[in-house]
């Protein structure tokens, strides 16, 4: 079940309509619960049984660890998870890559069978449950001993599949007490939900008709074309994932649940780890906990900690030497940007120009490094580079005008629809312009909307 | 019982978010409320073609109407004709034509256009075009804006959706686009449907223009009119397009007689190597056959050769201002006979 889908919106109204209407709050988990397991196996219901187990796991491995502090379990239960999801995720990308590494050296293996489906959201129940698993084990919190409140926090439907990543001791203090009904929260939660849809139906569906069509026809791109057509992917990813993480953001708020925000205006960002700091930013915080600062941090071996903590993020990403290759390029980048930004005098004085010269490149660098994360093979990106960067530059082909259209709008209104998504900005609103807000919001998203597409981030 | 309602409401709307809700409600409310008093008028602003079509249906009256495809939009000049019929008979100089040709007409689109203006009161005469190239055409829809049958949950609920709320089933009225056009439709009677801010424009050319026809052009220009023979079983060698072809004709034929207006038939002017493929032998059988099935004459413009960059646009498919100017007024002469025999009538 897509959140984009008329079936995801009668089941969110339902379960509404039930968990307000329930006097006790195992009463109202029960239904989150049972509501997440229908969106779960709705797309297919033996990825059930995957959950299910992680779950009973999970939850005994977590009591466990919090009874016997022992660093044995935590590493069992933690190796447990990563080789669930190895095996899922990555097994036949390694497969293959052992295959051609031997290939190379004459060696002709048969590749073995693999699995043919990935559970889907496995990487974020899966980074999501390690978190909580540390923090038990570090004493951050206990062990949940209520099986049902542990399963609407692996499971919840707002943010199971494509996050954002929510962390035990901010998640569960919400579902153990009795909320009482907010008309505010209602609203805000609404206009959330309607704005993230309408970043996915109409932004992001749209841009995804140019780029498929220019990643699937390279060769024929000019270099303004290629360029059109990485913008167009770099609107597309954002609010792909914009839209999802907001969806889920509202229509937690509308049972009362707060959920981290996950993006904060990226695209403006003046250096690459600002960029971080605003994207995916419950993935980005769960790197730098759980892997950057057990590497090291900033204390020793800053630059080759950075190095690792994204080349694995990129990995995490897809199992793909295009996703590694991105990983560790952003790495080095990075890394860059540390050593120069300790020097004296890097960081120029502020001004608006400068600060626009910095977005611009910023933007642009993200932009470039777009290109191995959506090609779908290392060639296909070189030429693609090949395509935007080397002569001979032709200009003669059209850019369409929806895709003109469709980057004017966004350079000018992104930072605008960014602010209203912020904390409860929209409620300090009148009602007149809460309601045009919303009331215009609701005609783009009927008048613009697209066939039906999957979310990106479902397959990582 | 009225006053507690009234003071529940009075509370629920010092609600911030309960006000909200309730104007949001209201205002969805009235658009859906708007939609379905309007339904013609909001469906015809998902497409150009469309608005055309509703700008003719709203019209108070109209005598002539030309449908077709592009090659009719850019062919038909209505001020034009509505001159020259002026000129040629005094009894004309009021008769009021509308040009409703539309880029990418098909053959669906140009039966259900048909069907629409063959609905509207006071028309005299409908002209349609034949179209050479549709002939050909394989891609045939059997249903304009047919609903794809449900697949699944997904599908059956968003069909229940734009089944119950006119808000969904004309969403895409709600695009820029749509929006813009709706002025068009309050301009119906003032627009001859060409291009609505061409008008002035046009009747200004016409008076000014001093178009200078070499001997060969105007030899060019003499009309070829297939008269209609006795009725006919169609056959023909292009199999299923052209007996859907001709089906589509003889159904337009059919109602016309019960609505008792002038079917004239027209194959607009083209250049190029379109006019090649249009004037074989099997195309002209088969505009014979048309003819003759639906007992109406058929005006073939399209097998003259003439001067393409002075006559026509640069893609040699689409009458240029000058081409629209003489062929508009070629075509007035040819349909004059047709009709003050309705007028008799």
């Amino acid at each position: 079940m897509l959140f984009n889908s008329v079936t995801f919106v009668l089941l969110h109204l339902l379960v509404l309509a039930a968990y307000w209407a329930s006097s006790s709050q195992s009463l109202r988990l029960f239904f989150v619960g049972l509501a997440s397991v229908i969106f779960y196996g709705w797309f297919y219901w033996p990825g059930l049984l995957i959950i299910a187990a992680s779950i009973i796991f999970n939850y005994f491995m977590a009591l466990k660890i919090d009874h016997q502090r022992c660093k044995k379990w935590l590493s069992f239960a933690v190796i447990t998870n990563f080789l669930v999801l190895a095996y899922y995720k990555y097994i036949s990308f390694l497969a293959q890559s052992f295959v051609d590494l031997l290939a190379f050296i004459n060696i002709n293996l048969e590749l073995p069978d693999t699995p043919q489906w990935l559970p889907l959201g496995i990487s974020f129940f899966t980074f999501q449950i390690v978190a909580y698993l540390v923090d038990v084990y570090q004493k951050k919190i206990h062990a949940e001993k209520n099986f049902l409140i542990f399963t609407v926090f692996v499971s919840f439907y707002g943010q199971l599949i494509a996050g954002p990543i929510v962390r035990s001791h901010e998640f569960m203090p919400q579902l153990k007490k009795k909320l009482s009904f907010s008309a505010r929260n209602m609203q805000l939660g609404f206009f959330f939900f309607i704005t993230g849809l309408m970043l996915k139906v109409t932004v992001a569906d749209t841009s995804a008709q140019f780029v498929d069509y220019g990643f699937s026809n390279i060769a024929s791109l000019q270099t303004h074309t290629a360029w059109a057509t990485i913008y167009a992917f770099a609107i597309q990813i954002l609010c792909d994932f914009w839209g999802y993480s907001t969806i889920a953001l509202g229509s937690a708020l509308m049972l009362g649940i707060k959920l981290p925000i996950n993006f904060d205006s990226p695209y403006s960002s003046l250096s690459l780890r600002e960029f971080w700091r605003r994207w995916h930013i419950t993935l980005s915080t769960w790197l730098r906990d759980y892997l950057y600062i057990p590497l090291g941090g900033n204390r020793k071996n800053t630059q080759r900690n950075l190095i690792i903590t994204m080349t694995l993020g990129g990995f995490w990403h897809g199992a793909s030497w295009n996703f590694i290759i991105w990983g560790f390029l952003h790495g080095i980048w990075l890394a860059t940007e540390r050593i120069f930004a300790r020097r004296e005098n890097f960081m120029l004085r502020r001004s608006f120009f400068i600060d626009l010269i910095k977005k611009l490149l910023v933007f642009h660098g993200v932009c470039l490094l777009w290109v191995f994360f959506r090609a779908q093979s290392f060639p296909d990106a070189m030429l693609y580079f090949k395509q935007l960067l080397l002569p001979p530059y032709t200009f003669t082909d059209p850019i369409p005008s929806a895709l003109s259209s469709l980057i004017i709008l966004f350079v000018l209104f992104n930072k605008k629809v960014g602010n209203l998504l912020v904390d409860d900005k929209f409620l300090s609103f009148s009602t007149t312009r809460q309601v045009s807000y919303t009331t215009a919001t609701i005609l783009i998203i009927l008048a613009y909307s697209q066939a039906r597409l999957d979310f990106i981030y479902f397959v990582f | 019982m009225k006053a507690s309602i009234q003071l529940i409401l009075a509370r629920k709307l010092k609600n911030k978010a309960a006000l909200y809700f309730l104007i949001l409600i209201l205002i969805f409310f009235l658009i859906e409320t708007t939609i379905r008093f309007n339904e013609d008028s909001v469906f015809a602003l998902q497409e150009k073609a469309l608005v055309k079509l509703q700008m003719f249906v709203l019209r108070k009256q109209t005598d002539i109407v030309f449908i077709g495809s592009s090659r009719t939009q850019d062919g038909i000049e209505p001020d034009v004709i509505t001159h020259t019929l002026g000129s040629l008979n005094p009894n004309l100089q009021s008769i009021n034509v509308f040009n409703g040709g539309s880029a990418g007409s098909s053959l669906d689109r140009l039966a259900y256009f048909a069907d629409k203006s063959l609905d509207k009161p006071g028309l005299k005469i409908l002209a349609v075009e034949v179209s050479g190239p549709q002939l050909k055409d394989n891609n045939w829809t059997p249903s304009f804006y047919s609903a794809l049958p449900a697949t699944d949950t997904e599908d059956f609920l968003q069909k229940k959706l734009s089944e119950y709320l006119y808000t969904v089933r004309y969403r895409k009225s709600f695009r820029i686009d749509s929006i813009l056009r709706s002025p068009l439709l309050f301009m119906a009677n003032s627009s001859d449907g060409t291009e609505v801010f061409r008008r002035s424009n046009i009747r200004q050319w016409y008076a000014d223009s001093h178009i200078e026809l070499t001997d060969d052009d105007r030899a060019a220009w003499q009309s070829s009119i297939l008269y209609p023979k006795e009725p006919a079983q169609f056959s023909s060698p292009l199999k299923q397009p052209a007996q859907k072809y001709a089906e589509i004709y003889l159904n337009i034929a059919k109602k016309a007689k019960i609505k008792n207006v002038k079917l004239f038939l027209f194959v607009p002017p083209v250049t190029g190597s379109v006019l090649i493929e249009e004037c074989d032998n099997k195309h002209r059988a088969i505009y014979q056959q048309v003819a003759n099935l639906t007992q109406s004459p058929l005006l073939l413009h399209s097998c003259v050769p003439l001067r393409p960059a002075f006559f026509y646009k640069s893609d040699n498919g689409h009458l240029n201002k000058i081409g629209r100017t003489v062929w508009s007024k070629k075509i007035s002469t040819d349909i004059l006979n047709p009709l003050l025999t309705k007028q008799e009538i």
